[in-house]
């Protein structure tokens, strides 16, 4: 894991995506939700970004607002920018987001079975992203997605191909996932759960494969989930988030070492280990909040137990407390 | 003691109130359903109160000296070929048509439930079974099956009743089946047969309740049809006999006299139908959003 | 000692219709002779990957599908053999959480109506306000308000409902709960408090469970016995503490390490050990070990044998080839 921090750019260096204030709200009959409330990140060039939160926080919102994925009448992107290689995304118009979507920032799903068309065998459906995105003959592409499936470590790819995405096991659908996603060589790939809905050992097969094509690549990861083992794995970076805000940003290590918002605190305590020498957990109490009863200040206060007169009024600034480690709290704002 | 036990009571009544006052809200909200509901309601009204409107007389006695009369102050809606007053006619025929429509619906919905649940929830030999006669019954051509059976039976209005039920009960069945098959399957009717529930109470409380959204679509798409299966029958002398007025057998004597030109005559009627399905239909959306708890805040 | 659960080479096989008539053409073989047992007030979990059956078995044993093969005691007694009113009672004293709070509640109900569900079958109380103490006290006792009795489930959150499948799994007095991945659809923050909340009623209410769960950190959180199953078969069981320090069976060994490192010294101090494939299908089960495919260790003879069940001493029993592993 240490190593890999050797060939990370100078912070110095312009990221590869900047999202920055980002507001996105849902209009309902009764009244404007807000889901993403004020959301800044990062992503560096080829180092991979963990967004870690609990259902309903804004983590897949936001990062599905990158490519503007998130569409209807009732979306309102309300504030802020998403920098990528410097154009704003947000601001452009589809057929300029096409060009961009699948090619230059790719993502992948949760549900390997609902991403995939179930009546297009996986060669069809690899192949249509080359056939977008690039001019390569059918046999390049042939090759290409072949090439790519093995990389995935798909055994017999060129019988893989022919194969309807039922014929595949969860793992697999998966790892064809991965290999579609990084078929065009995208700078960015943004992964929503990818491992939630496999198994231990799968898990743990696609992750490896996920690192090792990064290697080879060099391409940018946003890693999101909810589960703080994957991230500790995975990322190099960590954003915590919390009702739409994020509430803390630190290097892996440092994070899981040192974790200063209270809500990252009880989310690392919270989590049973090996040789714990407890009887009970230690918890968060109270229950996430829902979007349409989210309370005013810091969302986290009424589950927080430092919570102070302050925390009610207003949401806290951003404080950096360490190299590269910023929390956003009220205990440790600069008065 | 005394106390906290006149406090629950007090509270779950104040629930049960809040309960409806909140389907009524919703349903209020849909104002297409209270569009319907409006409609509906002066329907049954004209239905209950018919005498009182138009004297039955008129509905039935023939003046040969206003025949094929366009709507005028004396005859709103225009006569018949034999001279009835088709307002007349209207306005009584809305008993039987009504009836008709609404009281095969609810007979159906009644067997068809009942039998759908019972496939859906046991399965097995029974379901298998009863999937083989539905499939027959569905083979049949409708009127063809409801004149047998009116033909066996008598032309009366309860045996109408009682063969178009029998013709719509199989789609029922399935549609029925279909939807319960997959609440059976849920956790929570799992957790019930932990709880020690009897299969009935289970089918009583638990499966019909989530079923009902799509068979109150099913029910009420289907009212229209009913009618206009009914309109046939009395269309070839099975069903409702002359003169008694009903909108169906109007319909279909209209038929000889529209190429003349005499549009009201199927004007009416149509409208009559068309405008008491539309209701029920807007009725049963709006019904089965109101009554689902997941919709309320 | 005091078995209250014993099952005793449990079977379920699902039958594949297929031709003309629906006759079986084939068998899924979801659990295949499964033997435990569970001492009165432990925590037997059961862990495995998915397919591997343990929910199955977890159902069988409740009677929510019928059982293929095998024995199953409670408290001494086989439900097979004792009387319909007795099984009745027996039943009773089963109990189960499932998996996901969101379809294992009728949204058409009220809490009270829920929890009382089991009271009112069973006759547990006499009259109406007993039975609302009744729930009240039960709502209490997982953490909800009574006042919110006469609300239905949508509007809770996921936690809350798990709280509210506790209740009425606790309403018919049961002694012994399945939990089916009870915590796995929660948030991280609200798996805590619901692991807690089932460790205080088992000690204050003496419950013994079966917790099933993929999540190993959970298990051996409050498992007292581990019991580890493969496609349908159990191949390692033990202690806690001998499942998870001394790992015997292979498939166990890379299902520990296959769980994400946390800490940097977790990091540092653990050899990765990756299965490759995937899991066979339950279709055509090999006919020797039916790890062999995945297995690293494999020799010919796992290919071509069964392995037996063996003690490898202190109640540590598990199935494979390699004496030494």
């Amino acid at each position: 894991m240490s190593e890999k921090k050797t060939d990370m750019p100078a912070a110095g260096q312009e990221p590869l995506l900047r999202v920055s204030h980002l507001r996105v709200s849902f209009q309902t009959d009764k009244a404007l939700l807000c889901a993403v409330e004020d959301v800044s990140f990062d992503v560096r060039k080829g180092e991979t970004l963990g967004i870690v939160g609990e259902s309903g926080c804004g983590k897949s919102i936001s990062c599905m607002s990158i490519l503007k994925l998130v569409q209807g009448e009732n979306v309102r992107y309300e504030n802020g920018a998403v920098l990528f290689e410097g154009e704003d995304t947000l601001s452009m118009t589809d057929k300029q987001l096409q060009k961009i979507r699948g090619r230059k920032i790719s993502m992948i799903f949760q549900e390997p079975m609902t991403a995939l068309n179930p009546l297009y065998t996986i060669g069809d459906q690899m192949g249509e992203v080359l056939k977008l995105h690039t001019k390569l003959s059918k046999k390049e592409i042939w090759d290409r997605c072949c090439e790519m499936l093995e990389k995935v470590r798909i055994p017999n790819s060129r019988e893989i191909m022919l194969r309807y995405p039922f014929n595949l096991s969860g793992g697999m659908r998966q790892r064809v996932m991965i290999a579609m996603a990084l078929l065009t060589n995208p700078e960015l790939v943004i992964a929503d759960e990818p491992t939630t809905a496999l198994d231990v050992t799968i898990q743990a097969q696609v992750l490896d494969v996920m690192k090792d094509l990064q290697k080879e690549y060099g391409c940018s990861y946003i890693f999101i989930t909810h589960d703080l083992g994957v991230i500790s794995e995975m990322a190099d970076r960590v954003v915590v988030m919390y009702g739409g805000r994020v509430c803390e940003c630190a290097a892996t290590d440092t994070l899981f070492e040192h974790p200063y918002h209270p809500y990252t605190r009880g989310l690392i305590a919270s989590r049973p280990y090996r040789g714990m020498k407890t009887d009970r957990l230690p918890v968060i109490p109270g229950n996430v909040p829902s979007l349409n009863n989210k309370p005013a200040g810091c969302p986290f206060h009424t589950r927080c137990p430092d919570a102070m007169d302050c925390c009610r009024e207003a949401f806290p600034e951003e404080t950096a407390v360490g190299e590269g480690h910023t929390v956003a709290c009220w205990k440790y704002a600069k008065k | 003691m005394k106390h906290l036990q006149r406090e629950h009571a007090r509270r779950k009544r104040d629930m049960r109130r809040e309960h409806a006052r909140e389907t009524w809200r919703l349903f209020c909200k849909n104002k297409a359903a209270l569009f319907g509901l409006a409609i509906l309601v002066i329907f049954v009204l004209v239905a209950l109160f018919a005498d009182l409107i138009v004297p039955y007389e008129n509905a039935i006695a023939q003046d040969a000296s206003v025949r094929l009369d366009g709507p005028s102050a004396a005859h709103l809606f225009g006569t018949d070929k034999y001279g009835r007053d088709v307002f007349a006619q209207i306005v009584h025929g809305s008993r039987r048509s009504l009836t008709l429509g609404i009281g095969t619906t609810l007979l159906s919905v009644v067997i068809g439930g009942l039998i759908g649940a019972l496939c859906g929830f046991y399965g097995g030999k029974l379901d298998a079974i009863v999937m083989r006669i539905c499939d027959i019954v569905m083979c049949i051509p409708a009127l063809l099956f409801a004149l047998a059976v009116v033909a066996a039976l008598g032309a009366d209005m309860i045996n109408l009743i009682i063969a178009i039920t029998i013709i719509s009960v199989p789609s029922y069945i399935r549609v029925i089946r279909s939807v319960i098959l997959s609440i059976v399957e849920q956790d929570y009717i799992y957790a019930a047969r932990l709880c020690g529930t009897s299969n009935w109470k289970i089918i009583l409380h638990h499966v019909l309740p989530n079923a009902m959204g799509p068979i109150i679509v099913q029910a009420s798409m289907n009212v229209a049809s009913m009618m206009l299966t009914a309109a046939g029958l009395s269309f070839i002398g099975m069903g409702v006999q002359q003169p008694t007025p009903e909108w169906g057998a109007m319909l279909n004597e209209a038929r000889d006299s529209m190429l003349d030109g005499h549009l009201h005559l199927l004007l009416f009627p149509g409208v009559a139908i068309a405008l008491s399905a539309l209701s029920l239909n807007l009725v049963g959306d709006g019904l089965r959003d109101a009554l689902d708890p997941r919709l309320k805040s | 000692m005091d078995k209250l659960l014993e099952v005793k080479d449990l079977k379920k096989y699902f039958p594949i219709k297929g031709g003309f008539f629906g006759r079986t053409v084939a068998e899924v073989k979801a659990v295949d002779g499964v033997s435990f047992s569970i001492q009165r007030g432990r925590v037997l979990g059961l862990v495995g990957e998915s397919g591997c059956g343990k929910s199955t078995a977890g159902r069988v044993i409740l009677g929510l599908n019928p059982k293929t093969g095998g024995e199953i005691l409670f408290d001494g007694e086989n439900l097979a053999q004792v009387s319909k009113s007795r099984q009745r009672e027996l039943r009773r004293r089963m109990q189960m959480v499932f998996q996901d709070p969101f379809s294992s509640l009728d949204p058409r109900m009220n809490v009270s109506e829920i929890i009382s569900e089991g009271i009112v079958a069973y006759k547990l109380c006499d009259t109406r306000a007993e039975i609302e103490d009744r729930v009240n006290e039960l709502m209490e006792k997982c953490g909800l308000f009574p006042e919110q009795a006469y609300r239905y489930v949508h509007q809770f959150s996921g936690g809350q409902r798990q709280r509210i499948c506790i209740a009425r799994a606790l309403a018919t007095n049961p002694d012994f709960i399945v939990l089916d991945e009870a915590v796995s659809a929660l948030d991280v923050s609200i798996q805590a408090q619901i692991i807690n909340l089932l460790k205080d009623l088992q000690e204050s209410i003496g419950l013994t469970y079966l917790f099933i769960s993929h999540d190993l950190n959970i298990v051996q959180f409050i498992s007292d016995e581990v019991a580890v199953m493969y496609l349908g078969e159990i191949v390692e069981y033990g202690t806690t503490e001998q499942i998870f320090s001394n790992p015997r069976h292979p498939y166990t060994v890379a299902l520990l390490s296959a769980v994400p490192a946390f800490t940097r010294e977790e990091k540092a101090n653990k050899h990765r050990m990756i299965l490759e494939g995937d899991l066979p299908s339950p279709y055509d089960m090999p006919k020797g070990c039916r790890f062999a495919g995945r297995c690293p260790y494999r020799e010919a003879v796992c290919e071509e044998e069964k392995p037996v069940w063996t003690d490898r001493g202190d109640g540590h029993y598990c199935m494979c080839h390699r004496p030494q592993l």
